[in-house]
């Protein structure tokens, strides 16, 4: 596991959650020091679901301290090159269609297809098998392209 | 929109900005001497070790006693037809590989530390390495009972046994089943063929037709290699979708 390229994930991750990114940064190096402290945990394989599952719990603790609301995001900027309304329009119903899916299905999404997390860790992170992990991930992905399908026809 | 131009778009709707603090960061880490702390990772030695434990103890007792038949079969009787047994040190491999289904194992992934495709790619390279080791010392053993040269003998007894190997494993990734009759019969249809290819084509081991040979030697061993890939790649996903 290659520790600076995974702090660029999990920060990543953790911006995606908190939509702040000084909270975010603060969390991220919080989750390595923790990870790096940790004298006890001896499972070599799974180094990596340790350190979302590390990440994830900071994330609760953060959302008990703290009320926040839970959406995908006001903040997101627009990238500056996207000129064309058409692909404008796509991104933006492709927006309301992410915000139409449940938290966990977010996150879902979030991981596998945006860190690129393997689906051996998401299955080790959420406690069921690598077959709903799949099932999940599909039934996400046509849920949300039904839902842009639905936003532009409108 | 497909899957992948949909996953590409999700990716830009979910950028964020840079992390502002990740170089001073890990140099507070290599201050702290924090960094060496890191847990050791298994490596891909220790993990094939590991797996060799797990291959059925019979192919390997299948695979010795074949290549010790071939190797008794040349030094009494040479001549062609021993080259047409070399298929059978497929089968062992192409059976291996069936575990996973007889067994389910994919379905105990979930408890398993390691992944189907790792564990299952993890055999079929121990098996087939040391099938090919085992085939590659015979040739050396039996070479001086031909009148062949050591290439020859080397690309008779190879295709064969590539092409047995690839015909299984294409078999194999595209018809599921949890017994091995499919993979047996590939490998007696393919032994048959080398058996009988010298009565239909008499000039088939004469030494012109050693490009042919060799063409069919990289053939089956690209197209083997591309199986096995495309293999790996959809080992899990369509078996659970």
């Amino acid at each position: 596991m290659h520790l600076e390229e995974q702090y660029d994930r999990i920060y990543k991750y953790l911006y995606f959650r908190l939509h702040d990114r000084h909270a975010a940064e603060d969390m991220t190096q919080e989750a390595f020091l923790r990870f790096l402290r940790s004298r006890t945990y001896r499972d070599e394989n799974r180094q990596l679901q340790y350190l979302y599952t590390i990440a994830r719990n900071l994330c609760s603790q953060y959302y008990r301290d703290k009320v926040i609301s839970y959406s995908l995001d006001e903040e997101t900027d627009l990238p500056e090159t996207d000129g064309f309304e058409n692909s404008l329009i796509q991104r933006l119903s492709l927006q309301n269609a992410l915000e139409s899916l449940s938290p966990e299905e977010k996150e879902l999404l979030f991981l596998r297809y945006v860190n690129d997390v393997p689906v051996p860790v998401i299955s080790g992170l959420y406690q069921i098998s690598r077959f709903a992990v799949y099932r999940k991930l599909k039934s996400i992905l046509q849920k949300v392209r039904i839902e842009m399908e639905e936003d532009q026809n409108e | 929109m497909n899957d992948e131009k949909l996953i590409l778009r999700i990716r830009e709707v979910c950028n964020s900005p840079q992390p502002a603090h990740k170089r001073e960061f890990f140099q507070y880490l290599q201050e702290h001497k924090m960094i060496n702390q890191r847990l050791p990772v298994m490596s891909h030695g220790e993990f094939l070790t590991g797996q060799l434990l797990y291959i059925g103890k019979w192919i390997w007792i299948f695979s010795g006693l074949l290549l010790l038949f071939i190797t008794w079969i040349c030094y009494r009787h040479p001549g062609n037809y021993p080259f047409a047994l070399t298929p059978f040190l497929a089968l062992g491999i192409l059976l291996e590989t069936r575990r996973s289904f007889r067994w389910r194992m994919a379905e105990l992934e979930h408890a398993a530390r390691f992944s189907l495709r790792s564990v299952m790619l993890a055999r079929l390279f121990l098996a087939g390495t040391v099938n090919t080791a085992g085939l590659l010392i015979i040739i050396l053993i039996i070479r001086p009972y031909f009148s062949y040269s050591l290439i020859r003998v080397f690309l008779y007894m190879m295709v064969p046994y590539l092409t047995a190997s690839w015909s299984g494993s294409v078999y194999e990734r595209m018809h599921r089943s949890d017994h091995g009759l499919g993979s047996i019969l590939i490998c007696v249809l393919s032994s048959a063929l080398f058996a009988a290819a010298p009565a239909f084509f008499s000039q088939l081991y004469e030494e012109r037709m050693t490009v042919i040979w060799a063409a069919a030697f990289i053939l089956t061993a690209c197209s083997l290699a591309g199986n096995l890939r495309e293999w790996a790649r959809h080992m899990e996903e369509p078996v659970w979708n």
